[in-house]
């Protein structure tokens, strides 16, 4: 159940949610290595939170658990889990195993 | 306000919370309350939840259930406190961390969790419990105040993290009112208290509701990051 696929499918839906905010120009590309942090990343800082309050909601009906993502230890490690979709879907993983 | 709006209310078993439910309810909201113990009765539009307000665990678990059952909610009301009057040097922490827990965490809580629900259809209406305690500045009640001036920052903060959600953020500061949370003042105190305002008596259910349907009103959403004191303060 709590397989990687899933994983990023759930990041998907939330990603589909957020682009129905953003403007046709600045929409999320559904892939891995799309960038969610930095110079790259079509998300503003409004906008990435909204998204991760999404795949909390997203991961909370998938796997019927709750999760915080941004604490303490996503915000202490030495690269940011928030980089891109997959990197995400990696950290997501790390928490639910 | 109009009929089918989800409406969350804390500290709903008595007093001032519960003539709450009893107004919104009687509307035609679809109200969720909470308290620590049960709610005594019924209302067609009630749903009651047993919690503490400062539990994390069960406040999302409740969250996830409005979510769930009404897919969104539309107001919440930060209704429930507790206080205590005593001397700062008579005060236990025991009794700091409870008015703090309840007071401020779970009034923090319940904004986080609820603006998580309400941008979801960047629609929100939160109001918060301050006191006339805070500008009053009043002896023996330090804590209790204390708590209450940082639900003040808390709303005014908020405020302005929420505005692009289309939440607002609103406290309405009551003067006292002849429920359980006045209890242990002495009498004396109350009278000296009121003797303050600018207008000289016990404020009633009916008029905080007063001004909590100005802030929930869908029409009041240029007004955000305001207290509104009562009596005149």
């Amino acid at each position: 159940m709590n397989d990687p696929e899933n994983i990023v499918t759930a990041i998907y839906r939330a990603v589909d949610w957020i682009n129905g905010e953003l403007p046709p120009d600045r929409q999320l590309i559904k892939a891995p290595e799309t960038r969610l942090v930095g110079p790259q990343s079509v998300l503003d800082s409004m906008h990435l939170v909204s998204l991760i309050v999404a795949i909390e909601r997203e991961v909370e009906d998938t796997f019927s658990l709750t999760l915080t993502l941004a604490d303490e230890r996503a915000l202490s490690m030495k690269e940011s889990p928030f980089r891109s979709i997959q990197s995400l879907a990696d950290y997501i993983g790390i928490l639910i195993k | 306000m109009a009929e089918n709006k989800v409406v969350l209310i804390t500290g709903t078993r008595k007093g001032i919370g519960r003539a709450l439910v009893e107004h919104y309810a009687g509307r035609g909201c679809h109200v969720v309350g909470c308290s620590r113990s049960p709610f005594e009765g019924e209302f067609p539009n009630y749903r009651h939840y047993c919690l503490d307000v400062g539990d994390e665990l069960a406040v999302k678990r409740m969250f996830s259930e409005i979510r769930k059952h009404h897919g969104r909610l539309d107001v919440l009301i930060n209704n429930a406190g507790v206080a205590s009057m005593n001397h700062s040097l008579l005060t236990p922490i025991s009794a700091v961390n409870k008015i703090m827990g309840t007071n401020f965490t779970g009034t923090f809580l319940f904004c986080r969790e609820a603006a998580r629900l309400m941008q979801l259809h960047r629609y929100g209406r939160i109001v918060n419990f301050a006191t006339v305690a805070v500008p009053l500045k009043l002896e023996g009640e330090a804590v209790y105040a204390a708590s209450k001036a940082a639900v003040i920052s808390l709303t005014q903060i908020l405020a302005r993290e929420f505005a692009d959600f289309g939440i607002t953020v609103n406290a309405i500061g009551p003067a006292p009112i002849k429920t359980d949370l006045i209890r242990g003042v002495p009498p004396e105190k109350l009278d000296a208290l009121i003797e303050r305002q600018a207008i000289k008596r016990y404020g009633e259910s009916r008029d905080v509701i007063q001004v909590i349907d100005f802030f929930v009103q869908p029409a009041s959403d240029f007004v955000t990051g305001q207290v509104i004191f009562l009596g005149g303060v």
